[in-house]
């Protein structure tokens, strides 16, 4: 199936500042691609490129078989754009807001947009400038899903929420996913509120792509190990391999992360390989949470080598 | 046109209590010339003056409001979907620039034609044609800064830094050149020792410079702002229509001071 965005060595400068570092990134349709970084890795730069709202210093994009910096109304008729900075025009009321948006977009559904209003909670006669952070994000929600857009881009729409709004949130968009096929792609740094959601995930640090794949895959391919010794045979000079990523080493025991594990027997015979016949391990599935932080070590150690 | 009419309406709803306002001004100013209001129910001759000097103060300064409005107008009507930023609603809708300003320019000419024909004693029913003239000029500068601004005070203090800058240049230019024509002058008369007293005095020399060929300059200025708001428009490149702005204003102030007279 032909990717939904393409972005083949895509680079951001501003100044002498590299936002953007030859990202090569292919977002499936129908999926959920979770685009993950800590503040200033490039996330919001590289969703305003694929939306042509800046353009790329180097590379070219893709977004719906078009080439971004060609994205007209046409396209962007097919996209909805929902981030936490975006200037709603704010002296609207949401009525307002949705007979503006109704008359702009071709597909719009009133009957979609109802039920939406109904999950959403929104106040029709409210000005949109008189609502909290949270309701902004509600209302620009409503106005980017009622005309069934082909692909959604989420650039740090949790940041700011209060916990039982998020959970609305992600419940709304879940449900809404459930009834329309249609693309997210959804910045944040807010890893366990997207791993409810994705099913794609880009891990992105400094300007630089460091992971880019299928959820299921990255989850499999992560595990943390734990090797167990028999009581008071650990010596005090046991050290693991710098291969053995993140590890530690307790009183009778040692753990690391394996980022290639393939199966059980695989690592059962790297452990009798290893270690004495008497020692008895565990594997057990990282969280995305920590699957992101041993790829930023991983990112980290890289760099440290390449200095 | 279904986006033109949307963002028609949008703008008129979001500005209704200044559209109201500049409505009710330019009704006020269109009814006022019928009346024939005169001073001579007062009793005594200064009675009579001081109040045909007050409705004539009065008339006069409704228009000036009534103008004041549109201006204020223009730039909000603009500043509603800013060019300035790149978290603007609109950039991320299907509206296209090219709509998004013909609509603009529609709703502010639409403003700008009816406040010409009722703003008082300074509309078109006077025949005096310089107030529309430069009245356009105005606007047509409002609604540029505006397109390269954020918010009023923004806009003020754009507007005023960049025209001031441009005139200290001018200013700057002019007694450059004088002061070499000054010095040809002067050198040329001693070679054929001819010496008389020369005026350097520069202001006297402004007082010759031709000041005529100023609509010719306005229409070049008029020109010159279309140009740079289609420009910002179509590639909301700040910047540059700033410093296209600059040289705007430039060119014709040195216009102004350099051109013959016919």
């Amino acid at each position: 199936m032909k990717p939904i965005i393409e972005m083949s060595g895509v680079s951001c400068r501003y100044g002498s500042v590299l936002a953007v570092n030859e990202l090569n990134l292919q977002v499936p349709e129908a999926s959920v691609y979770a685009f993950l970084g800590s503040n200033g890795a490039g996330k919001t730069t590289t969703i305003k490129t694929l939306l042509n709202i800046i353009e790329p210093s180097a590379g070219s994009i893709q977004v719906l078989d078009v080439p971004s910096t060609k994205i007209g109304p046409r396209e962007l008729a097919q996209i909805g754009y929902v981030s936490e900075n975006q200037k709603l025009p704010e002296s609207l009321t949401v009525k307002d807001l949705i007979a503006y948006s109704r008359a702009i977009y071709p597909t719009w559904d009133d009957a979609f947009c109802r039920a939406l209003l109904d999950m959403l909670d929104l106040p029709l006669d409210r000005k949109i400038g008189q609502f909290s952070r949270g309701m902004k994000i509600k209302a620009a929600l409503l106005v980017s899903l009622a005309y069934h857009p082909r692909l959604l881009v989420f650039d740090e729409p949790f940041s700011g929420l209060d916990p039982v709004v998020r959970d609305e949130f992600i419940t709304a968009l879940q449900e809404i996913l459930k009834q329309k096929n249609c693309t997210v792609f959804i910045s944040s740094h807010d890893i366990d509120e997207v791993e409810r959601l994705a099913t794609w995930v880009g891990f992105i640090q400094k300007g630089k792509l460091c992971l880019s794949e299928s959820l299921e895959t990255v989850r499999t391919r992560f595990r943390r190990i734990q090797v167990n010794f028999p009581k008071g045979t650990l010596s005090p000079n046991f050290s693991l391999s710098e291969k053995d990523i993140l590890s530690e080493i307790s009183e009778d025991s040692a753990r690391w992360v394996d980022t290639a594990y393939v199966d059980a027997e695989t690592v059962a015979s790297q452990i009798v390989a290893r270690f004495p016949r008497d020692t008895v391990h565990t594997t057990s599935p990282l969280s995305l949470r920590e699957i992101f932080i041993t790829t930023t070590h991983l990112t980290h150690k890289a760099q440290g080598v390449a200095r | 046109m279904n986006v033109i009419l949307a963002q028609l309406r949008k703008d008129v709803l979001t500005q209704r209590f200044l559209l109201l306002a500049w409505a009710l001004c330019s009704a006020f100013n269109f009814i006022i010339p019928f009346f024939h209001i005169n001073p001579v129910g007062s009793a005594s001759l200064v009675g009579q003056a001081v109040l045909g000097i007050g409705l004539l103060g009065g008339i006069y300064a409704a228009a000036g409001v009534q103008f004041l409005l549109l201006a204020i107008l223009a730039a909000r009507i603009i500043q509603e979907d800013p060019l300035v930023g790149t978290e603007v609603f609109w950039r991320t809708r299907p509206v296209s620039r090219a709509r998004l300003l013909a609509e603009k320019l529609l709703l502010i000419a639409t403003l700008y034609i009816v406040t010409i024909f009722t703003c008082g004693p300074l509309s078109l029913q006077s025949h005096d044609y310089a107030f529309p003239f430069f009245s356009l000029i105005f606007i047509l500068s409002f609604v540029a800064f505006a397109s390269v601004t954020v918010g009023f005070v923004e806009l003020i203090l754009t507007f005023l830094g960049v025209g001031i800058v441009a005139e200290f240049f001018s200013i700057l230019m002019y007694f450059l050149r004088n002061f070499r024509l000054s010095k040809i002058v002067h050198e040329t008369q001693l070679q054929n020792g001819t010496v008389h007293s020369y005026n350097y005095n520069l202001s006297s020399d402004a007082a010759s410079v031709p000041s005529a060929g100023v609509d010719w300059v306005s229409l070049v200025l008029i020109a010159c702002l279309v140009a740079i708001i289609v420009h910002q428009y179509l590639t909301t490149r700040t910047k540059r229509s700033l410093l296209f702005l600059f040289l705007a204003l430039l060119l014709t102030s040195l216009l102004k001071q350099f051109l013959p007279v016919n």
